[in-house]
């Protein structure tokens, strides 16, 4: 509506010889000439900036009923069960405590029973937030759980079995937590 | 109705999107949106692929797939697990453990699918992909261009979008693809629909695993002076490494340094090893320089390749790719090149989602823009720029850069002018000027500094919510902290919700050439920095220009609307 009026109304004030007719019952405003078609020009102007104003506006406010809709629908309801923040330094400590526990000699005894109680105490606290901790060896590994990070050479174990756990993993129910990571044997003649 | 599925099958990893309410949505598979590109060839004869195979393919190598993409139409055969498999079938192992997963979230079959491709890929590499989908039980709705994906998911072509792409002129977009093991840059021309990829660029053997190897070498390296032992050949110590060494870069991206501990890594002479270290971004950003910028010359070279008449100019960059996160990415492209950088997408996900929508274009499905909040302006403090005096600073240092997708958390590190620098005046402005004084003023503090070199850290940490409201931390090593919470007017907007008037102003720029466009800019950049009845004033002169830059292709469609 807007460009099609401003159309005319240029066509009025820049082409006078244009094919459009003018008005045939002038007014008496008429005879000021180009003052009337800029005044025309003008209110046209106004119109079409109120009728942008408008058509933006409303884009606005549909933008805003879709956000807010959409923020609505992928609202997640409140957990039952307060959720537990990352578990992840404590299965890292955990580890270490093993990690330590291997290092020590067979005389360090008293400080590797220590080690393994504390690692055996937060174990347990993990397991009071829903975390199960997992260092399955002697099995084959299970892909859903343990990423193969190398591999052992061993005359002792049939091949692809998990020897160490270098990262424990996690569950939470049946949920993966965090992947672990081990070592597998392959068989040496 | 059959459900409208994207897949992107990627050399590293593939991902598999779904269209919900015209909007994508990443489908987890083995509870990852991203599944590693990786087929097993198991002894009982069963095929595996995915996280699962990834997790076994150290131990069965000679029974493993990976990269086979770039294989595809390259060789005939692949020999694995004592048998020769065509490329196409082990990427149809993949396609089918990600239509199995689609398939298992829906409850519904899934028969047909858009797969996306990369924009270099010849005749013979396409009717692979293409076997590979009909092998999978797929019809392949469409091969899209990763690039062509990638700026869907930007800019999706919407009817009677106020800030389509269709008005006036085509739009140069830059699409920078850094994944896991491959980059690709790529200069698409967009108009409405229509979307053309003038050049491509890139290198097969670069991306985020060169970036952990950088750092990997350097824990080593560290190991190795203060213990004076090589843990190249510890198993355990490598992978742990390796690990250290991803979640470093991770949180580097974030964060202006971190703290790497990793206890009872190894033994020498009958003792543990440990390694405590600390490492910065900075020091981070000095192993990787060389190779982002090597990133730098090819997205120059493919917009040489692309040919840019004289009136066009790039109207924005798109980042796509994980390695995209790192934050020296975003400021090399940000100097080598004068465009809008867009990173609110998640980049793993980005050519995936591109796809889902592009099926659903095709399948005529409603397709919707992705809401994504985002800082609609960059935040930042007043620093001294490299020229300038003391007496005279006015660089506008960014903190948290616009189009960052929020909530986020952003820290960059400045450093002391003068020994025994008594304190520091935080002035935070947001804009985009490179001038602080030219952007909106926020607020201000002054952090008292304890005595120290100059040239001595401090930390900047803004962290901004969906409230409008930014925290402001500034802390010293080994110092105090301080933090002030700061109001910001319009700046927690999102691409979304900023005003349609800015919208609009910025879908226009694009399509302008001078000296329109630079006074548009100038218009724009006044509005924005307006309030009250300035900034309508201002509105008022932005919808005139609208009027004006725009008026010549609408007086067809109005007129013809009248008519009806």
């Amino acid at each position: 509506m807007w460009t099609w009026l401003k159309a005319k109304v240029s066509m009025l004030r820049d082409e006078p010889s244009s094919p459009v007719p003018p008005p045939t019952a002038p007014t008496p405003e008429d005879s000021e000439g180009p003052t009337w078609v800029q005044k025309l020009d003008d209110r046209l102007k106004t119109i079409a900036r109120a009728q942008s104003k408008l058509s933006l506006r409303l884009d606005e406010f549909a933008r805003d009923v879709e956000q807010r809709f959409e923020r609505v629908l992928t609202h997640e309801p409140p957990a039952k069960v307060p959720a537990l923040l990352d578990p992840t330094p404590v299965l890292d400590a955990i580890d270490r405590l093993d990690d330590a526990c291997r290092m020590l000699s067979s005389h360090d005894r008293g400080v590797t029973d220590g080690l393994r109680t504390i690692g055996a105490r937060l174990e347990g606290f993990l397991g009071s937030m829903g975390v199960e901790r997992r260092t399955d060896v002697g099995t084959a590994p299970d892909p859903r759980l343990y990423r193969v990070v190398g591999t052992e050479a061993t005359s002792e174990a049939p091949d692809g079995i998990t020897t160490r756990v270098v990262r424990s993993a996690a569950l939470r129910g049946r949920d993966v937590l965090r992947e672990g990571e081990v070592l597998v044997s392959r068989r040496t003649p | 109705m059959n459900p409208v599925i994207g897949i992107d099958l990627g050399t590293t990893n593939s991902v598999v999107a779904e269209l919900v309410d015209g909007r994508p949505r990443a489908i987890r598979v083995d509870g990852s949106p991203i599944v590693p590109s990786v087929v097993l060839y198991q002894l009982d004869g069963s095929i595996i692929a995915g996280q699962r195979a990834r997790n076994l393919a150290l131990q069965f190598p000679e029974r493993t797939v990976r990269s086979v993409k770039r294989q595809m139409g390259r060789v005939p055969l692949i020999d694995v697990a004592g048998r020769k498999v065509r490329p196409e079938e082990v990427s149809a192992e993949i396609l089918r453990t990600l239509v199995q997963a689609a398939r298992d979230e829906l409850g519904v079959p899934v028969t047909q699918a858009v797969i996306t491709v990369p924009a270099y890929f010849d005749d013979a590499q396409r009717r692979a992909t293409l076997a590979a989908g009909e092998l999978a039980g797929l019809t392949v709705l469409r091969l899209l261009n990763e690039p062509t994906s990638a700026s869907l998911v930007y800019d999706p072509p919407i009817a009677n979008s106020p800030d389509g792409a269709a008005v006036g002129g085509p739009e140069l977009m830059l699409v920078y693809d850094l994944g896991g093991g491959t980059f690709d840059v790529s200069v698409l021309e967009v108009l409405g629909d229509i979307r053309e990829v003038r050049a491509s660029a890139g290198n097969s053997a670069l991306g985020g695993d060169d970036f952990d190897e950088k750092l990997l070498h350097r824990f080593v390296d560290e190991i190795r002076a203060k213990h004076r032992i090589d843990v190249t050949s510890n198993i355990v110590a490598m992978a742990r490494l390796r690990r250290a060494a991803e979640n470093a870069k991770i949180a580097l991206s974030r964060e202006t340094e971190v703290s790497v501990h990793e206890e009872f890594l190894a033994e020498a002479e009958g003792a543990p090893v440990h390694l405590n270290m600390v490492i910065t971004r900075r020091e981070l950003e000095t192993m990787l320089l060389t190779l982002l910028e090597s990133t730098i010359d090819l997205a120059e070279t493919a917009i040489e390749d692309a040919k840019l008449a004289a009136h066009e100019r790039l109207g924005r960059i798109c980042l796509v790719g994980g390695s995209t996160r790192i934050p020296l990415v975003r400021q090399l492209l940000g100097g080598a090149f004068e465009a809008e950088i867009h990173e609110e997408i998640d980049p793993d996900l980005a050519v995936g989602l591109g796809a889902a929508m592009q099926a659903g274009l095709l399948l005529g499905a409603p397709v919707a823009r992705l809401l994504v909040d985002v800082a609609a302006h960059s935040l930042g403090i007043r620093s001294l720029g490299i020229d300038e005096d003391w007496d005279e600073a006015d660089h506008f240092a960014p903190v948290l850069r616009r189009n960052t997708a929020l909530p986020a958390e952003r820290a960059e590190e400045f450093y002391t002018a003068v020994p025994d620098q008594e304190s520091v005046r935080v002035e935070v402005f947001q804009g985009e000027s490179a001038r602080a004084s030219d952007n909106t003023f926020v607020g201000e503090f002054t952090f008292p500094l304890r005595p120290s070199p100059a040239g001595s850290p401090v930390e900047i940490r803004f962290s901004y919510d969906l409230d409008g409201v930014i925290r402001v931390t500034a802390s010293q090593q080994g110092g105090e902290q301080k933090t002030v919470s700061l109001k910001v007017a319009d700046a927690g907007d999102s691409t979304e919700s900023q005003t349609p008037i800015a919208r609009r102003a910025r879908a226009l720029l694009a399509q302008l050439s001078e000296p329109e466009r630079t006074e548009l800019q100038r218009q724009l950049d006044a509005y924005e920095a307006a309030s009250g009845e300035a900034r309508e004033a201002a509105e008022n002169v932005l919808l005139d220009l609208f009027l004006e830059y725009e008026g010549d292709d609408d007086d067809e469609d109005d007129l013809d609307g009248d008519d009806e």
